[in-house]
């Protein structure tokens, strides 16, 4: 009987400590992801965060949205606050988007311009970036088929400024002004925000990985390429949009050019303003200029999808970048012609924005051939 | 319930019903909107603070599926309706309350906004090499950011009768921070020999032609203002420019006295860029920069400086900057259309790219 008893305790007690351990875990577990979560916000201030232009937006984890400033050549990272998880969208279907656009500011759609559109991967909600007459930019949020306004005057940001970015007044070789160029394209990548763009030495593109949160840490590196369809190497032209691809365990960056090379880069290579060169391996037509790079995985294949300004969307198989060894080192000598890794026309023309909404759709701002502005989802499976 | 009280229940109810249209009544016919302007935008309305702040939206006449954004604040026996961005001029809005319309208001223009003008085009002269590389365009006021110049540019061949598309059109047009000035470039692509653009479309602009370039006045200000007038330029096309610009052709045609603040007066003897001659142009008194204000003439042929304080005795040197371009884009050390075999070339010579003269 007292052996039962005893025996029972020790039972009791066994699982009282493994409760009990099992608390303690979850305990430390639950504080240190705490902490995680709140250190990429640790930096942020609250305040008018004086954004000056919104040339491009991406977001982050979190909710966090970054807005690349050109005319001020700084990145902002903006606390959405828009935190509630959603795995599922709702279907988009907006017609006349831009003149829904305008009317909530007041105006007509002469007076506004669309300059750049993102997903939040947590809430899935929309975001428009709006440029007005006079420039002022406009940051809104859509909320089923309405429009909020995102102040940026008093909300909880940090921010960073592009060292050695190009000046106001710059001018490229040809005395172009080069300050439109100085952000063309951000996207947040392990743990760091990777950035496109001109940098003021010598007027050459460079492509910056800053850390994230922000300190005084930004690796840069100046990057070459040979573009088939100029015949020659250039240094000088910023990538105008890009994504990442891994490839036997390496990362690299996977870049689009004006006139529309293809070209990777060694992500581990980029460090301390050194020169890279990358690997062209696809020439995919002059007279173009990609617009957004998006990429998902369906029936077990990753696929990589880029809109266009002068083409329809492409979409390139993961598998023909990995199964592409070459690198394209003789001129295209016919205008437009598409030459390098096999890509796929879609039936989508005028994509002047593209995101992902969610696994199963992708979102569309696309400009009909009846001149209406639609934003729209459209099933990954079709696409 | 007695008869009195029966009369006294109907009585309360008779006149809270008087008291809820009186009420509503207040707030549909007697609003009238002001319009607040500050730093010439019309910024905020405001309008007698009654009925329930939450009920009141504005609209763009025509759009009442899209409210406008914007704040709507009480202060002191007004409220306030700060909208998102400044009205826009000419448009006609709605002021609705509890989805009645109380009060329709248009944002007249301030009887003394000036409209802006198209105050140069460079090059100025009107005849034009036919490797010519760009042109700028400079406003009095700063223009509006959202639609493309091109829309606003016409240009036809007098010669052809045809419409010609001279101009590159850039998704990011190149203004200055100001957004007073812009550069059209004409098509590098066409104007470099043997590129591909040029093989199958040829010059932007050719020998011998006539052209007109017309800017509307449709274009608009960043304030929405259209040009005061439509601006036309005719220009002839002549041969193509195959030479750097040359410091030691350039002639010194007064060279001011001492003790005064003359004119110093250089004669490029061709058009250069207007902006990159001001900009790269230096004078130099025993390695110091002397300061004073420089002015382009006779067609961007004639550069003219005066200096803030008067001349000195002594030495003096004009220092040019490499980059300094002509008008078809070729800069001290190098043409913009390189021929590799051409000795023209070749940069290993040394650039003369200064001048002297002594007071």
């Amino acid at each position: 009987m007292i052996c039962l008893i005893f025996r029972e305790n020790i039972i009791i007690m066994k699982k009282l400590i493994t409760l009990l351990t099992l608390c303690f875990f979850l305990f430390i577990g639950s504080t240190a992801f705490k902490k995680d979560k709140e250190d990429l916000k640790s930096n942020f201030v609250n305040g008018d965060a004086q954004v000056a232009s919104i040339n491009k937006l991406s977001f982050g984890p979190e909710g966090i949205l970054f807005i690349g400033d050109s005319k001020n050549a700084t990145i902002y990272a903006i606390d959405t606050k828009d935190n509630q998880k959603k795995e599922k969208s709702d279907n988009i279907n907006i017609s006349d988007f831009d003149t829904k656009v305008a009317s909530s500011l007041g105006t007509t759609t002469k007076n506004v311009k669309i300059t750049d559109m993102a997903v939040n991967p947590v809430s899935k909600n929309v975001y428009i970036s709006v440029n007005i007459t006079d420039g002022t930019p406009v940051l809104l949020r859509l909320k089923g088929e309405t429009l909020e306004h995102v102040s940026l005057k008093d909300i909880s940001y940090s921010k960073t400024e592009l060292s050695d970015a190009v000046a106001a007044d710059a001018k490229d070789k040809r005395g172009r002004a080069l300050r439109i160029w100085a952000i063309s394209d951000l996207k947040y990548y392990k743990g760091k925000l990777m950035v496109s763009g001109l940098s003021n030495k010598e007027f050459s593109s460079t492509f910056r990985s800053i850390d994230f949160p922000f300190n005084k840490k930004q690796e840069a590196a100046s990057l070459e390429i040979y573009h088939a369809a100029h015949a020659r190497y250039e240094t000088y032209a910023p990538i105008k949009a890009f994504d990442f691809v891994s490839i036997e365990n390496k990362d690299y960056l996977l870049a689009s050019y004006t006139c529309t090379p293809l070209v990777l880069f060694s992500l581990e290579e980029l460090k301390g303003g050194k020169h890279l060169k990358g690997r062209t391996i696809a020439e995919l037509g002059a007279g173009n200029s990609p617009i957004d790079i998006i990429n998902y995985t369906k029936n077990g294949e990753q696929h990589y999808f880029m809109a266009n300004s002068n083409r329809p969307v492409m979409r390139i198989a993961y598998k023909d970048i990995v199964n592409f060894k070459e690198s394209m080192t003789n001129p295209v000598t016919e205008f437009a012609k598409a030459e390098g890794v096999a890509y796929d026309n879609l039936p989508f023309v005028n994509v002047l924005q593209l995101d992902n909404l969610d696994a199963e759709n992708a979102l569309f701002l696309r400009r009909t051939r009846d001149g209406d502005l639609v934003l729209h989802s459209r099933a990954k499976q079709w696409m | 319930m007695s008869f009195i009280t029966k009369i006294k229940f109907i009585c309360l109810i008779f006149f809270c019903g008087i008291l809820f249209f009186s009420c509503k009544k207040d707030v549909d016919t007697v609003i009238h909107v002001k319009v607040h302007y500050k730093n010439g935008k019309p910024t905020n309305i405001s309008f007698p603070a009654k009925g329930d702040i939450t009920d009141y939206k504005v609209y763009l006449e025509g759009e009442l599926t899209t409210a406008m954004l914007g704040n709507f604040v009480l202060k002191h026996d007004s409220i306030v309706f700060e909208p998102v961005v400044p009205l826009s001029y000419e448009l006609k809005y709605q002021l609705f309350y509890n989805n009645k319309v109380v009060d329709n208001f248009v944002i007249n223009r301030l009887e003394d906004a000036v409209k802006p003008e198209l105050s140069n085009i460079f090059p100025s002269t009107d005849t034009l090499p036919e490797n010519l590389l760009k042109m700028y365009l400079i406003f009095s006021k700063p223009m509006q950011q959202v639609e493309n110049m091109m829309t606003y540019i016409n240009v036809k061949n007098i010669s052809t009768n045809n419409q010609e598309s001279i101009f590159l059109k850039l998704e990011n047009e190149l203004w200055n921070k100001e957004h007073t000035m812009v550069t059209l470039w004409l098509d590098p692509g066409r104007i470099k020999t043997d590129l591909i653009p040029n093989k199958t479309l040829g010059l932007p602009i050719k020998n011998g032609n006539s052209y007109e370039l017309v800017i509307s006045d449709a274009l608009r200000d960043a304030d929405g203002n259209g040009l005061k007038n439509s601006v036309k330029k005719q220009f002839y096309v002549s041969k193509r420019d195959n030479n750097k610009p040359l410091v030691k052709n350039w002639e010194l045609v007064q060279i001011p006295k001492i003790n005064t603040n003359d004119e110093l007066v250089i004669d490029f003897n061709e058009s250069l860029d207007a902006i990159l001659a001001k900009e790269t142009v230096q004078i130099k008194y025993n390695d110091a920069i002397v300061e004073g204000d420089f002015m382009l003439e006779q067609n961007e042929r004639i550069l003219k400086f005066t200096p803030k304080n008067f001349w000195s005795s002594g030495s003096y040197t004009v220092l040019v900057d490499t980059k300094l371009e002509d008008l078809a884009g070729n800069n001290l050390t190098r043409l913009f259309d390189m021929d590799v075999k051409s000795d023209k070339n070749d940069n290993k010579t040394m650039i003369n790219n200064y001048l002297v003269f002594n007071i």
